[in-house]
């Protein structure tokens, strides 16, 4: 494994219980991320992104599910299988991680300095005023105003977008190598979650530490980060720089996601994709993408399933006709 | 020519009293708005979330009562009218929600929830009833046997046609849309908004659209009113508000909208 290399996620796939049957709700996501790199992780709800970023925190059994294949090896570590003690030190200290509900993650009983002077102390040997003065230069440093006074406030008095900061506040208390960001600005409007992308960018870029930005919204993702992943219904489907997705998109479902982006101006009609995500209970055979796909091969595309393919460019691709759209 | 016309629309609500139930603070959550639409128009009412938006919605259908203003629909005056009057135009006046989820009965099939708004305002026999929800149901894309299927069984996008099946079988003249897309993922969205586009085309109606998501209403509106603190600050043509914003608000607004930065 290259020293430059922090996260790598390979071959994972995860299981729940669903009506009583252990069912893959993720099979075969692969990420890699460099020291210092934003790496965007696309798809739509059951997708399986959410999921593939517990399991990077270790998270997956404490929601009750399992780890049945792949590995998942953060900063030369494997996360699958580690120790309590060693998953504990990833979460909060190496890893942080921030939510789209910024409110329902705060305690309403503790004002919001205690809850980040707690998760100093609680993964470094300070004391209680040591760790209540970096709390406060933290509120500062992500643009709280007065923090020094409103780090003795509670959450209700915060909004949703002065929640997130706090939320960005704990997560950076620590000096994480990696921060996973789940649609940290989906629940908030568009002027406020434009003040939150630019903090997000601002931090990464001073502090170094890598992004993991989990995301539907493909214009937010185009805007943040250098590299992309797009999930389809469990598996990841297509990998490569952020310009290479967005300008030359290989697999027809990363490019019929990007149609159906209203453009500028009143349109007769928005490009669709026909039917629906196949619900993990009834998998497909074959590509999964297939029944929607325009430009699949019958026999095929249906029959077996395609592996994540790395093309000359560096990126991957998992389609049986990607040379098609190079070539084109 | 127009088809529903608002005129100083204004509700508030208490927010606090004192210790012998006297309002000491209010909060105006709609000032003064006022507002047309036209036969077969698309107006968009944009802002961020607590702008008055969905109350301005409300108001129109007099779900709630607003303190005061008038909202005149095909020149009947819908704020003075009786209970009883009110319900025989319900017809006319239709809504959509964000969540498809909690707008249906869970325990009610399909095909019921549909005829139910027909039960109760157009008098027609069973047998009425069900050929034209099946219609309606097969008009939004979903077949028959659908209605015999419960709200759990069906996915947001589907959900979402259903209650559109349901305004639509009533003929409105119009179909408030309170967020009806936000719910849905990026691919189902698009062919929920066609649909409304293609039936719209066909039957007429006007669509009085609430969203927070600018870059769809971009797409589909004919023009754009932008609320902010309960009052419109700038409306006109959908272009117009884009390309030229006048508004410090609306230029912020607009500004704040995430560019493809490849493409």
């Amino acid at each position: 494994m290259q020293s430059d290399t922090l996260l790598q996620v390979r071959g994972l796939a995860v299981e729940f219980q669903i009506g009583g049957q252990w069912t893959r709700v993720v099979n075969d996501a692969w990420l890699s991320l460099a020291r210092g790199e934003t790496l965007g992780l696309v798809g739509e709800s059951g997708s399986g992104k959410s999921i593939t970023s517990m399991a990077v925190l270790g998270l997956v059994s404490e929601l009750g599910g399992r780890v049945a294949s792949g590995s998942v090896r953060f900063d030369g570590e494997e996360v699958v299988g580690a120790k309590q003690g060693v998953l504990r030190r990833l979460r909060g200290q190496r890893i942080g991680m921030i939510f789209q509900q910024p409110r329902r993650s705060l305690n309403p009983a503790f004002t919001v300095g205690d809850h980040i002077a707690e998760t100093i102390r609680r993964h470094s040997r300070v004391s209680r005023a040591e760790a209540w003065k970096r709390a406060v230069s933290l509120l500062d440093r992500v643009g709280i105003p007065r923090a020094a006074e409103r780090a003795s406030d509670y959450p209700h008095l915060f909004s949703g977008g002065m929640c997130q900061r706090v939320m960005i506040a704990m997560a950076i208390s620590c000096e994480p190598k990696l921060l996973i960001a789940d649609e940290p600005t989906t629940a908030l409007d568009v002027t406020v979650q434009a003040k939150v992308l630019e903090l997000l960018r601002e931090l990464v870029r001073e502090s170094g530490m890598a992004m993991l930005f989990i995301s539907h919204d493909l214009t937010v993702v185009s805007e943040v980060t250098q590299r992309v992943a797009v999930m389809y219904a469990g598996q990841t489907v297509e990998v490569g720089t952020t310009r290479q997705i967005f300008s030359q998109p290989l697999h027809p479902y990363t490019k019929a996601l990007l149609a159906s982006i209203p453009g500028a101006g009143r349109q007769q009609r928005l490009k669709v994709i026909d039917g629906s995500i196949p619900p993990p209970t009834r998998m497909i055979p074959g590509c999964r993408f297939n029944p929607r796909c325009d430009c699949r091969l019958s026999d095929q595309c249906q029959s077996r399933p395609v592996e994540l393919v790395e093309m000359p460019d560096e990126r991957s691709v998992r389609c049986l006709r990607a040379d098609l759209a190079v070539a084109s | 020519m127009t088809l529903l016309r608002v005129e100083g629309l204004t509700k508030s609500y208490v927010r606090r009293r004192n210790v012998f139930g006297q309002v000491i603070d209010r909060v105006e959550a709609v000032r003064d708005v006022s507002f047309s639409l036209g036969h077969g128009e698309t107006l968009s009412i944009v802002g961020e979330s607590g702008a008055g938006k969905s109350t301005v919605g409300r108001l129109i259908l007099r779900l709630i009562e607003p303190d005061a203003g008038s909202v005149v629909l095909d020149g009947a005056d819908i704020r003075a009218m009786s209970r009883a009057t009110l319900r025989a135009h319900r017809c006319d006046m239709q809504m959509i929600f964000q969540d498809p989820f909690s707008s249906l009965d869970p325990r009610m099939d399909i095909g019921r929830s549909i005829e139910e708004p027909m039960l109760l305002h157009l008098g027609l026999s069973a047998d009425e009833r069900r050929a034209r929800s099946l219609a309606v149901l097969k008009r939004v894309g979903l077949d028959e046997s659908y209605a015999r299927r419960l709200p759990s069984g069906l996915s947001g996008g589907q959900l979402q046609r259903v209650a559109i099946a349901r305004a639509l079988s009533l003929n409105p003249k119009i179909i408030v849309c309170d967020e009806p897309v936000a719910a849905l993922d990026v691919s189902v969205r698009a062919q929920v908004l066609n649909l409304m586009s293609e039936l719209q085309e066909e039957v007429g109606m006007s669509y009085l659209f609430i969203s927070h998501d600018l870059s769809i209403v971009r797409a589909i509106s004919d023009r754009v009113a932008v609320m902010s603190k309960g009052q419109i600050k700038e409306i006109g043509a959908t272009e117009q508000i884009f390309a030229e914003p006048q508004n410090d608000y609306t230029i912020e607004l607009v500004r704040a909208i995430p560019a493809m930065a490849f493409g």
